[in-house]
């Protein structure tokens, strides 16, 4: 039921052009320039503050622009809003729906704010809604919830969809839950913007991210080429049974840098895991050091990300950290 | 127009869903209009018993017939100018009756010199009203019993209950409550965010601001209907005034009340501090402008705050029509005080509406 995508794949469904805006002296967007595909999910990452909610804004036609262009299929959000919210969907973070009207009740009152719209039938079949169609919004789980606020996303059968950190405060199964639904969105041909504080969400969905910092797009690629452009090396954790001296390890030539670990045992950055993990091992035979709890892990896009929260919020981190210590 | 009202209608929903709103609401205003008109019961009139008088004699006698009578335990004479005042006060249930002294009336004039003028179908109690006039008037000077002779006139008096004394007003006051609330909901669906989610459908901000002013009117209409059904089939209460009449005062009542809700909460900085302000306007309006008591009861300084209250002037208008028939020319003044207050208010509110609008970008 769902209609081809009214713009091919491949085809600009957003570009914005050389984009500022300043709220008194913050320049809040500083020179943005971005296309996005048609069919793609497009990952706009970056810290609070970044530019993010400022960029989505002037394309929802919600705040105007000082400078720069932004054409969402080709029109101006300046002169062509309702032509433009016919076909977008979004969804909000910190947009709530009145909690007293049910499911059924919210899809159905924004349905009849569209001229085309899709069968609730058919939202409820692609967000499995069937069992709470009549409960109040109120009443709903965080994962229940999240699904409704896509569903009405997709009310419009939108041929752009804008989430705004669409699995917040949900547990790991909602989340990969919802993963999925976002992946069949872009299976229909749907072009998605994703906002996600989340890196793993940004790199299991995204096709494409940009990173905003500080108003302007310090990355943009796919999260892979990101990855390997920043940090390609390969870091190790690990104890040992016996004590070493580490000034040794770490003057070893396949060893890019060696230290205590934060959280106990040691780390060693490699140039990549086939080289790095055999050098460490033929080490540890010839000190005659048992290795124990050993821990490879290659950079994430969190990684790059945090390249960027740290130059305002902390002292750089060029190392790749453990997985989990992410916040 | 689909948009217009789903959306319409969703705001009545959402208000029918809350139970305790509905409770606090609509019970608590037909509770008290119940707990006074049982409590009250016909009071007023067993104090005092006004009767108009047209002196047309305007002798010495006659003078002191007057002051006789006014000066009874329990009689009040309200003199007036014409036979047609006598009926229209006792239609507005204001006298009892009415005594008319022929030209040549002297103390010991045959009873064809003196008419009492008397409703058809008036209560048995006020023939003691009417046995203790007489008595009165044959101890002034005249033997015969009765001293007049009887005009009998079909009026359809009002009726003068607590109850008939407080329900225009209890109308007025249900408009005044739900339309004030309707500046809160504007603000909720601001807080939790569904007015910014709104903002980025084609519907437009005019669609959504009527939109939710309608549901909340559709509100009103139902309070009203509850009131009427309780005043009317369960207390007998009449409603004299023209159905155009009461809905065109519904009306205003509607847009003034609404205005100054929707001006308070865009002056309020949270939905918590819009609500107290709320309640500064509404409890001492339901306690001052006439609801309950007359405000001309009122000492002075609560008269002229009163006054200054929008309450009062839908009070009295809602009474007047309601209760006495009174046709809206005859609330010129009533009419002029709500919509000064409803233009003061839309200029603030209106004002504030586009930036606060904008803010919730």
């Amino acid at each position: 039921m769902i209609n081809a995508p009214a713009s091919p794949r491949g085809e600009t469904v957003l570009e914005i052009r050389h984009l500022v805006k300043t709220y008194g002296s913050h320049r809040a967007v500083d020179d943005v320039s971005l296309t996005v595909q048609a069919g793609e999910i497009f990952g706009l990452l970056g810290p609070n503050g970044a530019g993010k909610t400022t960029t989505l804004e002037i394309v929802e036609g919600l705040r105007q622009a000082d400078s720069g262009s932004v054409r969402v299929f080709g029109l101006d959000p300046a002169q062509h809003l309702d032509a433009i919210r016919a076909r977008l969907g979004v969804s909000l973070q910190k947009s709530r729906y009145w909690g007293q009207l049910t499911v059924e009740e919210t899809l159905d009152l924004f349905r009849s704010f569209y001229p085309k719209t899709l069968p609730v039938a058919e939202l409820v079949e692609l967000f499995d809604l069937h069992e709470k169609l009549r409960a109040p919004m109120k009443s709903l789980s965080g994962g229940q919830y999240q699904r409704v606020v896509l569903a009405l996303a997709l009310v419009n059968d939108p041929d752009l969809v804008l989430l705004d950190e669409p699995t917040i405060g949900l547990d790991p199964q909602a989340r990969r839950r919802l993963w999925d639904v976002i992946r069949r969105l872009r299976a229909r041909g749907k072009t998605v913007i994703l906002t996600t504080h989340y890196m793993d969400e940004a790199h299991a969905l995204s096709d494409r991210v940009a990173i905003l910092h500080r108003g302007r797009v310090v990355e943009l690629g796919s999260p892979n080429e990101l990855i390997r452009a920043k940090n390609p090396h390969v870091s190790v954790r690990f104890t040992t049974l016996q004590p070493f001296e580490l000034a040794g390890l770490a003057a070893e030539p396949w060893c890019l840098d060696a230290r205590a670990a934060d959280e106990g045992g040691f780390q060693v950055i490699v140039p990549s895991l086939r080289e790095g993990l055999g050098a460490l091992i033929g080490w540890a035979e010839r000190q005659g050091i048992g290795l124990d709890e050993l821990e490879t892990r290659a950079a994430t896009l969190e990684d790059v990300f945090l390249t960027y929260a740290g130059a305002s919020e902390r002292a750089p981190v060029t190392i790749a950290e453990p997985a989990g210590s992410a916040s | 127009m689909k948009a217009f009202w789903k959306l319409s209608l969703a705001v009545l929903k959402m208000y029918l869903r809350d139970p305790l709103t509905v409770a606090l609401s609509l019970f608590l205003i037909v509770f008290m209009m119940v707990l006074f008109g049982l409590v009250m019961g016909e009071e007023q009139f067993k104090v005092e018993l006004p009767v108009a008088v047209w002196d047309r004699a305007q002798t010495p006698d006659s003078a002191a017939l007057l002051a006789r009578l006014d000066g009874d335990e329990f009689l009040v004479v309200e003199s007036v100018g014409s036979e047609e005042e006598i009926l229209t006060r006792i239609r507005e249930a204001k006298v009892i009756g009415g005594l008319v002294l022929a030209p040549g009336w002297t103390p010991a004039a045959t009873p064809d010199q003196l008419r009492l003028v008397r409703d058809d179908d008036a209560n048995k109690w006020l023939d003691l009203g009417f046995e203790r006039l007489s008595a009165l008037v044959v101890a002034t000077g005249g033997a015969r019993t009765p001293p007049w002779t009887e005009s009998v006139a079909q009026l359809s008096v009002v009726k003068n209950r607590y109850i008939d004394f407080i329900f225009p007003g209890i109308l007025a006051m249900a408009i005044m409550q739900v339309c004030l609330a309707s500046g809160v909901v504007l603000l909720e669906a601001r807080e939790i965010g569904v007015l910014r989610r709104l903002r980025l459908t084609p519907v437009s901000g005019l669609t959504i601001f009527s939109s939710v002013l309608t549901g909340r009117f559709l509100i009103v209409v139902l309070h009203l209907l509850v009131l009427v059904a309780v005043a009317v089939f369960g207390f007998g209460a009449q409603i004299l005034g023209s159905w155009l009449d009461l809905t065109l005062l519904v009306l205003l009542g509607t847009l003034a009340f609404m205005a100054l809700g929707i001006a308070v909460a865009m002056v309020a900085p949270t939905l918590e501090s819009a609500s107290l302000f709320l309640q500064m306007f509404s409890l001492p309006m339901s306690f001052l402008c006439g609801v309950f008591f007359k405000v001309d009861s009122m000492p002075a300084p609560l008269e002229w705050l009163s006054r200054a209250l929008p309450l009062t002037y839908l009070v009295d208008a809602f009474r007047g029509t309601v209760r006495y028939g009174a046709p809206l020319t005859d609330h010129g003044t009533e009419i002029l005080a709500l919509l000064a207050w409803f233009v003061a208010c839309l200029a603030l509110g209106a004002r504030s509406f586009r930036l606060w609008s904008r803010d919730s970008a």
